[in-house]
């Protein structure tokens, strides 16, 4: 008979019976497989801690999105937001699902190029453009969008010494009626800066305006504040065309879409309160096609969702490092995943789960990371099984931004696997090395020796 | 200089036609044959274009429409006349005065027949030249100072002051052969078409009757043989054919309600058959009618009775598909044939060109015709609409809810224009399983599209309508939200035809012009049918680009360059190409080529560019524009694939045609399939560019026929391509499709 695995011992006030106002008791849900392969093979193969991309949630993720808007409005187009997650393979897929490049730096535009998009399919956002990086995005014909009056003039000068007419958009930041107003990027609406602008690149010569852009925030969870900005767009690209008898051709309403993840501090959980992609997809084509834009000669609608469309097929595993006891009585649990390399643990109060359960009972635990910081804390406070050391937990729903975020801080980077549609396991992100670390590094030679 | 140019052209052509006319043909080589045949007697010759002359030069004068003088309308009757009367009298001055007034007469005649008929839309055949002879015959006796001419009776005498003894000879020596007597009756009969009575004259007419028409030569043979054989059955006195001018009546109405007034088909055929005795019978007893006023009946049999058979089938209540008047004139049965066989569905589906379908994006039918729910009896041609996703499931988690499925609060397109003519609002929506049987049809709509043809939608979602009654309405305009109000257990729309105005009048059955169905990964262009169960349609978008190149307007101009080296033998040699947009009388509007006169009939509607005929020469370059884009749908679908049919009269030559026309009424075994493809494109923001690959394979003969090409578009309207011909290259280019 094999020996029963032990189970610490706790306290727990016993709630039979008819459930409470504090409900029925916790009970945690657990994550085996990831698109059907056994999480206790991946972390024997591979080790931990680790992320764990799925191909098919990707692509099933993206076509919801695709099909929420496109049965809603005739003309859309996704733009992948490179600094959501910018592994190659990730942006592949995403490419080859028919989404174009959206950049906000040099660094990021080199990576679409390299990944097969050409420059007409980048759109080139940020207030952080080079005089290199504007002359090539000239030269590619990206859609260039402006962020400042600085950048303006200095586009111009560029575009002029090349004899190249650049195309450019505008980013327009207005007011939705929601808090904080992103007014640093772009051109207030309100205030007249963004029809002053439009009017001096419509007469620039060096410059063809394709569209206007905005974007409101992130983790947008009121669809009403799309409908006004969209209506506020609309608006202006109608005014536009009174004035210069000029269609633009693409409103580029930008992203912000909330995923499922809970915020720190919600009272109920993301994925009970967050808007579908129906929801902002009504929202905003509901009001295009409402809006005196003609049926003929409707803008392309351009869509630069990151985080909704990547989050939830991202997987972070890793195991149990230690249990201990904090001095005021509350249970911790050490993991080897941190805050180095899941930084949405700052925003977001991520599920920590267990691959297995060996028993039902569960109590209050603060989780920590494995770094030797006091902020490396992935959870406050969550009703936790008991888990020994060497157990493995997942945390679902880490796809974005963390794989961008991340850093070497205390420890190397992890590795990155990709599930793919036929369940094979690939190594998309070596796990980083002391030698890869040091190659950049250089001694002065006084020091040397 | 180019003015008189413009006018000997002008009125060369409309002398021509009316040659060719007499046999429905304007075939321009047939016509020269015709003429020379007529100045076999040579003042008969020269009177009959005299008369032509006279009434063409007149109608002019007066104003008549050039397009009708060109054709040859008003000069093939008075041709006639001048034929007659010259054979009848002696040559002279006053001769050829009285040949002027009947040939005025004549040409007054036609124009009085052509404002009466044409209300009937029939043509007045040759009524003028019997009316116009007749006059004139029954005045002759008064004419005294005109003598009757003796020619046509004493052959040889006319032979002599041709040729002489030796061709007199010769002709005796032809006549001697051992011919059938029906045979000689036979061309004799079309030699007296134009008043020869010599088999040699009618022979040479046969020839050019093989070169216009092999239909037309078929019908000549096959209705003269029938009414040949019921002489001999009835016992009449078939060798009165010989000598009178009346053989040929039966070979024109087997011509003319055999093949060119009517669609050559085996039914065709087969009517002949029952038609042509009758002809006999009228010609048996008009002779007699007109025997005491010592006329000729020439061709009245012909003229009654293609009239009275003409006119009967306009009468008919529910015209069949078997017997099919020509609506469209090409003055030839196998062009009319040919041009029927490819537009038959278009054609029928008149009343609705420009539709597509209500929706955004890709739906499924989910009830089609005669479905297993509710598309039954009077309201089985309706279609029920709905969206699925990729395991044909129409709801998201668990669709017990409303909004759960895909379907719901999605924008309602309208997809046609149109007038809303009823709507009812106020029914909320069912949940989900239920169904509310005393509101049947839910929140719907009817809008009156045009000529009494309604089409209703319903189903919609509790106040979610953006029109209201007595609204006119476009194609693409938002009509409302899809719901689950009324006789709907689950969101969906309901989408019928039908014929009146109300909300849950019976169906009527249409077939939709053109929408895009999704076939696997394929997304192939239907045209003119009906969707089926389970079909997932996509209601298709333009693409500016296409649209910029290929949404010929009226009055538009465009010049297409050849870059590579013209090929003699493929198109005339010249670089650049002048083209405009046309459209004629009948708001039918085509491509004209000046260069050659050609013209390329087109429509787009739907978004889809259809060339319907091609007339003119084939080395314009607008024959290869003709071909390549034959069909277009204007928006850009990965995995697009549109195939269609071309006429083979345009793609086979005479060689290969000539056997095929004489058995096309029954089986066509020529085949053109067309097909066209859209490549991956660049779908860049600004510097777009689509290619498009069609080719034209020649289903039977070698591949001599097949053409290649290579279509690039654009953005600023640029179209480039690459014609591929056996072996040769063509490569042209437009900078800018919209520059006029």
């Amino acid at each position: 008979m094999k020996k029963l695995d032990y189970e610490r011992p706790i306290i727990n006030k016993v709630n039979a019976g008819m459930p409470d106002k504090f409900g029925m008791s916790t009970r945690v849900p657990v994550i085996s497989h990831i698109e059907g392969v056994a999480i206790t093979d991946i972390m024997k193969q591979f080790g931990s801690p680790i992320y764990v991309i799925s191909e098919p949630c990707i692509r099933e993720t993206f076509q919801q999105a695709q099909k929420a808007f496109l049965s809603r409005y005739p003309r859309v187009q996704f733009a992948w937001s490179y600094k959501t997650n910018y592994l190659n393979a990730v942006c592949k897929i995403f490419h080859s699902e028919g989404a174009w490049a959206e950049v906000v730096s040099g660094f990021e535009y080199t990576k679409a190029i390299e990944n097969g998009i050409p420059g007409n399919q980048i759109i080139f956002n940020g207030p952080d453009k080079s005089r290199e990086d504007l002359e090539r995005a000239i030269k590619d014909g990206a859609m260039i969008h402006l962020d400042s009056l600085d950048e303006f003039y200095y586009l111009g000068e560029l575009a002029h010494k090349l004899d190249k007419k650049a195309n450019v958009g505008l980013r327009i930041n207005l007011d939705a009626g929601i808090y904080p107003k992103w007014d640093r990027f772009g051109f207030n609406l309100e205030n007249g800066e963004a029809w002053n602008v439009l009017n001096r690149v419509m007469l620039h010569e060096y410059m063809v305006l394709l569209g206007l852009h905005t974007h409101m925030g992130t983790y947008i969870t009121s669809v009403n504040a799309y409908a006004v900005a969209t209506r506020k767009m609309a608006d202006l690209t109608n005014r536009l065309f009174r004035k210069y008898k000029y269609e633009l051709k693409y409103l580029d309403l930008g992203g912000g879409f909330a995923s499922k993840n809970t915020l720190k501090g919600a009272y109920l959980p993301g994925s009970d309160t967050c808007p579908s992609f129906d929801d902002y997809a009504e929202a905003i084509t509901s009001v295009l096609l409402d809006s005196e834009l003609p049926p003929e000669r409707l803008p392309l609608l351009i869509l630069e969702s990151g985080r909704a469309l990547v989050d939830d097929s991202g997987f972070m595993l890793g195991s149990v490092l230690a249990n201990k006891r904090l001095a005021d009585g509350r249970r911790a649990t050490v993991i080897d995943i941190g805050v180095n390399m899941l930084f949405t643990s700052f925003w977001y109060d991520h599920e920590v789960l267990p691959t297995q359960l060996k028993s039902e009972q569960t109590e209050n635990t603060t989780i920590y990371g494995p770094l030797c910081m006091n902020i490396d804390v992935i959870r406050e406070a969550v009703q936790f099984p008991l888990l020994q050391r060497g157990d493995a937990v997942v945390i679902p729903r880490i796809g974005a931004y963390n794989m961008t975020q991340w850093m070497q801080f205390i420890k190397l980077r992890p590795p990155v696997l990709l599930i793919d549609t036929d369940k094979q396991i690939h190594l998309i992100r070596k796990k980083e090395t002391n030698e890869q670390f040091n190659a950049m590094e250089n001694v002065p030679e006084h020091l040397k020796g | 200089m180019k003015f008189y140019r413009k006018n000997i052209l002008f009125f060369g052509e409309a002398i021509l036609n009316s040659y060719a006319q007499v046999f429905f043909s304007r075939n321009k080589a047939f016509a020269l044959l015709l003429l020379l045949v007529s100045f076999f007697d040579l003042w008969a010759g020269i009177f009959g274009l005299i008369s032509i002359v006279t009434a063409n030069v007149i109608a002019f004068i007066m104003g008549f429409p050039s397009v009708y003088i060109k054709d040859g309308t008003y000069g093939f009757n008075s041709l006639l006349v001048g034929l007659g009367i010259g054979l009848y009298f002696q040559p002279g001055i006053e001769i050829t005065l009285l040949v002027v007034l009947s040939s005025v007469l004549t040409l007054f005649i036609s124009l009085f027949l052509q404002g009466v008929f044409a209300k009937y839309a029939l043509p007045f055949l040759s009524i003028p030249f019997l009316l116009g002879l007749w006059m004139i015959m029954m005045a002759s006796s008064d004419f005294a100072s005109l003598g009757i001419s003796e020619r046509g009776i004493y052959e040889a005498n006319e032979f002599y002051e041709i040729g002489g003894q030796s061709l007199v000879n010769l002709y005796h020596s032809i006549q001697s052969y051992a011919l059938f007597d029906s045979i000689s009756i036979f061309l004799k009969s079309l030699g007296a078409i134009f008043f020869q009575s010599n088999w040699l004259a009618g022979l040479f007419i046969l020839l050019g009757l093989l070169f216009y028409s092999r239909i037309a030569f078929t019908l000549a043979i096959f209705g003269f043989y029938l009414a040949y054989f019921f002489y001999g059955f009835v016992g009449a006195n078939i060798n009165e054919l010989s000598y009178t001018y009346i053989g040929f009546n039966f070979i024109l109405t087997s011509i003319a309600l055999g093949g060119f007034y009517i669609i050559p088909s085996l039914y065709s055929y087969l009517w002949i058959v029952l038609i042509l005795p009758i002809v006999v019978l009228i010609t048996l007893s008009s002779i007699h009618w007109f025997a005491p006023y010592r006329l000729s009946i020439y061709a009245l049999p012909f003229n009654v009775v293609t009239l009275l058979f003409l006119y009967i089938l306009k009468l008919r209540y529910k015209p069949n598909a078997k017997l099919l008047e020509v609506l469209v004139q090409h003055n030839s049965p196998e062009r009319n044939l040919y041009f029927l066989k490819n537009n038959a569905l278009r054609i029928s589906s008149k009343g609705l060109t420009d539709f597509q379908l209500p929706f955004i994006g890709e739906w499924t039918v989910t009830q089609a015709h005669d479905g297993e729910y509710t598309h039954k009896d009077e309201w089985r041609h309706a279609w029920d609409f709905s969206i699925t996703d990729n395991f044909n499931k129409q709801f998201k988690q668990k669709g017990n809810h409303v909004g759960d499925y895909y379907c719901y609060n999605k924008t309602i397109l309208c997809p046609a224009d149109g007038e809303v003519v009823n709507i009812l609002d106020g029914v909320p929506d069912n949940e989900i399983g239920e169904m509310n049987l005393d509101q049947n049809w839910g929140n719907s709509l009817v809008i009156h599209h045009q000529n009494g043809l309604y089409f209703q939608l319903s189903h919609f979602r509790e106040a979610s309508f953006k029109v209201k009654k007595g609204d006119f309405v476009k194609k693409g305009d938002v009509l409302g939200k899809c719901g689950n109000s009324g006789r709907s257990p689950f969101p969906h729309i309901h989408f019928q035809f039908q014929t009146t105005p109300y909300i849950g009048s019976a169906t009527f059955q249409v077939s939709l012009p053109h929408y895009l169905e999704r076939i696997a990964k394929q997304v192939v262009l239907k045209s003119y049918s009906k969707p089926l169960k389970s079909a997932k349609l996509i209601r298709g978008e333009a693409h500016p680009l296409l649209l910029q190149v290929f949404n010929f307007q009226p009055g538009q101009k465009f010049v297409l360059e050849v870059v590579s080296k013209p090929y003699k033998n493929m198109i005339l040699p010249k670089k650049n190409w002048h083209f405009e947009v046309k459209s004629d009388a009948l708001k039918h509007s085509y491509l004209y080529c000046g260069l050659t006169n050609s013209r390329a009939y087109f429509s787009v509607n739907a978004n889809v560019l259809e060339f319907h005929n091609y007339l003119g020469n084939r080395r314009s370059l607008l024959y290869y524009l003709y071909l390549c884009c034959h069909k277009v749908y204007l928006g850009y679908y990965t995995n697009l694939s549109v195939r269609t049919e071309v006429p083979p009269n345009l793609v086979y030559g005479s060689g290969n045609l000539f056997v095929q026309d004489f058995i096309a009424p029954f089986y066509i075994y020529l085949k053109a399939e067309y097909q066209l493809k859209y490549l991956n494109k660049n779908e860049g923001i600004i510097s777009e560019k689509i290619e498009l690959a069609s080719k034209v394979i020649s289903a039977y003969s070698n591949r001599n026929h097949s053409i290649k090409s290579e279509i690039t578009v654009e953005s600023g309207a640029s179209l480039r391509m690459k014609i591929y011909k056996k072996d040769k290259t063509l490569e042209i280019k437009c900078g800018n499709m919209q520059a006029y």
